[in-house]
């Protein structure tokens, strides 16, 4: 692949911004934005290898107190079996402080479970990166898939 | 927790994450759940829904209540604890008759497992002193504390009940069957 120094200067950029932000919540942000970042956290030993969740966004711009509005978040879960994301979660838009890993919104979001047995969308979420944590405020909706063959069996 | 800040140059590997969405198997039946509001924890697979909840488990069940407290389920594909509190209304679909049993409670507790041939799926609706669950059936009301439903078996189980008749001028004086097999 043909790496654009440019797009290498601007990642820099962009990346020195990030850690600015992470470290020093009352400093001046800088100015500016970054483009398609993602903030990775691991499990605890021994699986520390190995990808607990990752949150990423196609935008990220400073807000005032540390905090970053972020396009088209996407927060993916692993288990520790699992490779692949096993939960997405995702927002077109969100308010996200890095420092306390906290992602908000008054707008849509939704959550899939990859396996397609679970389906949440709603209006208005709080996301708490530590915890795992997802508040959903408004006009929630779920649709759970049950495997018929198992509810067959249960009816015999 | 470690936590890295990466930065990707291109937006492949998003694009690609967010083509993962797999299409619903066939094989699967729709539960629905509506409420105001919810609390999911991702760690426990575990949801919390509050107000106006509203579920729909066709083709036989239908349930409103204030709060309910969902299990998701796992790689097994089957809930297995579901508890319902506040206000608990459930309308359950005779599969034969096709008359619809309409039940209250403060709380219910939807329990399945399987272990090998043995298929447990219960539904225990509790009360309080001054107000136990009630099945009520088109020609009477019977009373339980608890009330249980064994949804393998489609029948009910129940515990010191009371049978009240209903008075209806409407009424041809018929005695219809249970619609559901009592225990």
């Amino acid at each position: 692949m043909k790496i654009n120094p440019s797009k290498i200067l601007f990642a820099l950029g962009a990346a020195i911004f990030l850690i600015a932000a992470a470290n020093n919540r009352a400093q001046q942000l800088p100015i500016g934005h970054a483009t398609d970042f993602s903030s990775v956290s691991y499990f605890e030993p021994p699986d520390d290898q190995k990808i607990q969740m990752r949150l990423s966004g196609a935008e990220a711009s400073p807000l005032p107190g540390g905090l970053l509005d972020v396009k088209q978040l996407q927060v993916e879960m692993f288990n520790r079996t699992n490779v692949n994301a096993v939960v997405v979660v995702k927002a077109p838009q969100c308010t996200y402080a890095p420092l306390a890993g906290v992602a908000s919104s008054p707008g849509q979001l939704e959550l899939v479970a990859v396996d397609g047995k679970l389906h949440v969308t709603g209006e208005g979420f709080l996301w708490r990166q530590a915890e795992a944590s997802l508040v959903i405020s408004n006009h929630v909706r779920t649709t759970i898939a049950v495997d018929i063959f198992a509810d067959k069996k249960a009816a015999l | 927790m470690k936590n890295i800040i990466f930065l990707f140059l291109a937006c492949a590997g998003g694009l690609a994450l967010a083509q993962t969405n797999a299409p619903q198997a066939p094989t699967h039946q729709l539960t629905e759940i509506s409420s105001d509001s919810a609390d999911f924890d991702l760690n426990i697979h575990r949801a919390i829904y509050l107000g106006h909840v509203f579920v729909v488990d066709p083709p036989r069940v239908t349930m409103q209540c204030e709060w309910l407290r969902v299990d998701l389920p796992g790689a097994g594909g089957h809930l297995t604890n579901v508890v319902a509190a506040t206000n608990v209304v459930i309308d359950l679909v005779d599969e034969k008759s096709g008359l619809t049993n309409h039940v209250t409670s403060d709380r219910a507790v939807y329990y399945y497992s399987q272990h090998g041939t043995v298929t447990n799926e219960t539904v225990t609706f509790t009360g309080h002193v001054n107000s136990p669950p009630k099945v009520e059936y088109p020609d009477y009301t019977i009373t339980s504390e608890p009330l249980v439903w064994d949804r393998a078996a489609n029948g009910f189980h129940f515990n010191n009940e009371k049978m009240i008749f209903h008075q209806s001028t409407n009424s041809l004086g018929g005695t219809n069957a249970s619609p559901l097999k009592l225990f």
